[in-house]
Formats: C-alpha cells, structure tokens, sequence
C-alpha cells in the first residue's frame, strides 16, 4: 500500500504517495492505518475495539474511504508510458565552471579546492560563447535556457562571466529566449562594483556561508589559511542589503545563503538558525558528501543528524509565527503547485537536460562529475559524442530503479543525486543511503512544515 | 457531506493526472537551485 504516517512535535501526518495528498489526522486514524487496507473493517474493529469505541472506529474508517473515493488515499500508481521517454531530450541548463580556481581551500570541497584534479584554469570568453551556442542549439522550444556560472570561484574570472552574460543578452534579442542566469560563490571577493554589476543584470546568487564563525572557518579558509567567515559575513550582508532595499527590482531573481554540515557539526541546526540571526533569511544546508575522511557523515551519526531536522523545524514554525520567519529551502515544499510527475521522474535532467562546461569546454553530466575518469561526454565544440551516458541518466528514474521503486519518497526526492549515488557506489543506479536516510527525514519536516503552516491559514 | 472529525486534508494534490497535464519543460532545473549537492525536485514550483 502506497502510504507514509509519521508522527512529529505532537502531530500525525498521512501522505499519500501516488496522488500527493497530504492528510493531518488523529491518533485514531493513525492507528487504524497500521491495518486498515480499504475493505477489511471487522479486522480493524477486532484489534483496536479494546483501544478506541466501535462507533469511532467505523466513522473514522467512513472517512477514509471517502479519501479512497477522491482517489487522495491507496490511489493508483501512475500509468507511466515510454512514451514518456523517448522524445527527443532538450537542454535546459548549463553549469558554467568559469573558474576551476579558489581563492579559499575549503576541506570538503568536490572540486579539490578549485582545480578539479586539473590544473588551475580560467575559461575564455570563446569557450563562454561557445556554451550559449551549445545551450541554443539544444535547448528546441524550450523558451528557458539555464546558466549558472560556477567554479572554483567565479567571481575570480569576472571578464568572462562580463563577457558571457553580454553576449547572452544579444542572443536573447535574437532568438526569444530568456536565460535565467545564477553566479554560486564564496562572497569574498564580492564587492560594490560586483555587487552593482549582479544586480543590474538580474543574476541570481547562491552564496556559501556555513554558519558559526568557528564551524565556517575550521572548513573554509583562505589559501593562507585563516578563515573566510568575516569577509563573507561581511559581503553578504552588503549584498542582500541592496537586495532587500525597496528600490531593487528583483526581476525573477533570487539569492540564497547555503551551508554545508559534516561530521564536525552535527548541530548543524545551530548553524541554520545563527544564519537566521545574522538577518539572512532565505537559508539552505546540506549534507556533506565525503568518502574515507574524518568529516564524512555515517550511519551512527544519523539519529543526531535527524534530531536536528526536527529541532529545525520546531524553530522554523516557532519563528514564523512569531513574525521573524525565515526560509529554509529544503522545508518549501509545495504540496499545491510543485512540478508535474514528468519533471518528477526526470529530476535534476544531469546528463542529459543540463551539463557542466568546464574551462576547456569539455561537458560533464553535472558539476560533480567534472574530472571523473569515463565521465566526460563530449565537449561545447564537438557536441556530445558519449551517446550512451545520456540515455543511461535519462532511464535512471525513480520506477526503474529497485530501491527508490517502493520508497514512499520516490516523487520528492527523485532518486536523490546521481553523483553522490557513483562516488559512494561506483553506479548511478545505486542510490547512496546515508542521503537516502537524511531526504526522507527532511520531507517529513517539511511536510509537517506544510501541515502545519495549512492549519494557521485555514483557522 | 458530514465535516470529517478525524482527518483534515492539506492539499488535494492529483499527481498522476500531471502525466496528462505536465511535462512542458519550462521549470527550473533543479540542482541549479540553492542546493548544489542535493536535489529535492518536490520543492520546486511548476511554471504553468
């Protein structure tokens, strides 16, 4: 049966994982759903009759089949054709590394501080341009096209990401299309002229920052080794000032102030909610991904790491009713309007909708896959040449994989993150447990989140 | 319709009935949003 029921800070959640529907019901309810199946009644009243009066039990077993008749409880799984699949893939966005350089040796840092395993680089404003055309060409009808400009650290090569977005811009007039472009940086080396310069070209920023000064710091230091959280702290607040201020027109854009947790913080909701504090209010964390280091995140670690989630949330909700709220990515699920079962089983397109560009203009599935050996799928010049990764990505999908098949999860999360999934298994059709464990804890947060946000509203 | 006592539903989501309606394509990719590391594709909002 396709369900989930949990129980967190004092309310019971049922979801119904084919339809989505979200149900908050009573402990009765919660109880009747260990073993009501949809028709067999006098088997629930003969377990739970000592517990709960026959009368209750029958009406709330009436409602339920009242969720079955709207097709929001025990509803069909979804009649998914190949069909579905077998259209010709359009690209959608581009992961620009710009820089494969750092100005700071963070510790956990996938790209090997900046380099990727290579030698430190700066891409050209003709492998730049030669990533539009690429996107261009690929992109069909789609009347969105993607950029991120990514490193190492972008801000370090400000000439091509200059050079790009002016000629994103020319392309745009030309075509139809509308770019949404995003810059992922450290914040040091932001200042006024940059921060005018993002802001008048409508770029949306993700910017790092991972909380506690001396939790930042131990992880991300400058080449010289001391730490990076004053200038950030410092950078970011300028920035989302003059985003902030009533006089920027935000235009479709958005910034967000990202962290990462590991082993060394596994308080990380501290962290979240001293983010909060400093006036940053739309906030996101994420789990380390590390492999035979002292950081890296295990399984004994997971019931802390779960523990936090739920203390998040509990602050989260507190806050916002207490009118200081703040955003915290992972918890705005929207249960109303969120994508399609399409979208749903595509999930983040790597490798097949969206490509990291390196310097040299090679193409990789995605930003992590940047630099591992069999991974490289062609380049902005030559096209994709590696016409098997492709449509191995593609087919990589929630229903065809066996453990992401029967997790209740599987709609959310959509098979969770394929480079996580090769680093830790050496296959992308493996999802990687430890990420597992932690998504399915954070959508209950954030459906709870929603429950309960739902019922101030309605009240 | 009796107001149901025991459950209070939050959202009427139909998820199969997007196979129909969805699959446009507009909406953003995921992991290009404020996580680069995890990509949780229900948080995200449909263009339409």
């Amino acid at each position: 049966m396709d369900f989930h029921k949990f129980f967190l800070h004092g309310t019971y959640v049922l979801l119904d994982v084919n339809s989505g529907a979200v149900h908050a019901v009573d402990k009765l309810v919660y109880d009747i759903m260990d073993i009501f199946r949809g028709d067999n009644d006098e088997e629930v009243l003969e377990q739970l009759r000592t517990v709960y009066s026959g009368e209750e039990l029958i009406e709330a077993m009436a409602e339920l089949r009242g969720l079955m008749a709207q097709g929001q409880l025990f509803s069909s799984a979804p009649e998914v054709s190949p069909a579905m699949f077998q259209q010709e893939p359009v690209v959608k966005a581009l992961c620009l590394h710009v820089a494969h350089d750092c100005n700071l040796r963070c510790h956990y840092c996938f790209a090997g501080t900046g380099d990727f395993g290579h030698d430190r680089s700066l891409m050209t404003p003709e492998v730049g341009e030669r990533a539009v055309d690429f996107i261009l060409a690929h992109s069909g009808a789609r009347r969105h096209c993607e950029i991120d400009f990514f490193g190492g650290e972008p801000l370090m090569n400000m000439d091509t990401v200059r050079h790009v977005v002016k000629y994103i811009r020319q392309k745009e007039a030309l075509t139809g299309k509308v770019f949404k472009l995003t810059l992922t940086t450290n914040a040091v080396l932001l200042n006024p002229e940059t921060i005018q310069y993002l802001n008048e070209n409508a770029i949306s920023l993700v910017l790092s920052l991972d909380g506690r000064r001396d939790v930042h710091d131990q992880m991300r230091p400058n080449a010289n080794g001391r730490g990076s959280w004053d200038t950030a702290v410092k950078n970011i607040r300028a920035v989302t000032a003059s985003r902030t201020d009533p006089a920027y027109d935000p235009r479709g854009t958005y910034f967000y102030v990202r962290g990462t947790y590991t082993a060394r913080n596994l308080d990380f909701a501290e962290d979240v909610l001293a983010m909060a504090d400093l006036g940053f209010a739309q906030l996101s964390v994420e789990p380390v991904v590390g492999k035979d280091c002292d950081y890296e995140l295990r399984e004994e670690h997971l019931p802390e790491l779960f523990r936090q989630y739920e203390l998040l949330a509990k602050a989260y909700l507190e806050r916002k009713r207490a009118g200081n709220g703040f955003d915290f990515f992972h918890f705005n699920v929207d249960l109303d309007h969120g994508p399609c079962l399409p979208k749903r089983l595509s999930g983040c397109g790597a490798g097949h909708e969206y490509f990291a560009v390196t310097p040299q203009g090679d193409l990789y599935p995605c930003h992590q896959f940047v630099g591992r050996e069999g991974y490289r799928l062609g380049s902005v010049f030559t096209g994709v040449e590696n016409h098997v990764l492709p449509e191995t990505f593609r087919n990589t999908h929630v229903l065809n994989k066996p453990a992401c098949r029967e997790c209740w999860a599987r709609f959310f999360c959509s098979g969770g993150c394929h480079a996580n999934a090769q680093l830790v298994h050496g296959t992308i059709t493996e999802p990687y447990q430890i990420g597992c464990e932690l998504q399915k804890k954070r959508l209950e947060c954030a459906l709870l989140v929603q429950t309960e946000l739902s019922k101030d509203t309605s009240q | 319709m009796e107001k149901a006592k025991h459950i209070r539903t939050v959202n009427t989501a139909k998820l199969q009935k997007t196979i129909k309606t969805g699959g446009c394509g507009e909406c953003q990719t995921s992991c290009q949003s404020a996580c680069k590391t995890s990509c949780t594709v229900g948080n995200q909002a449909c263009q339409k």
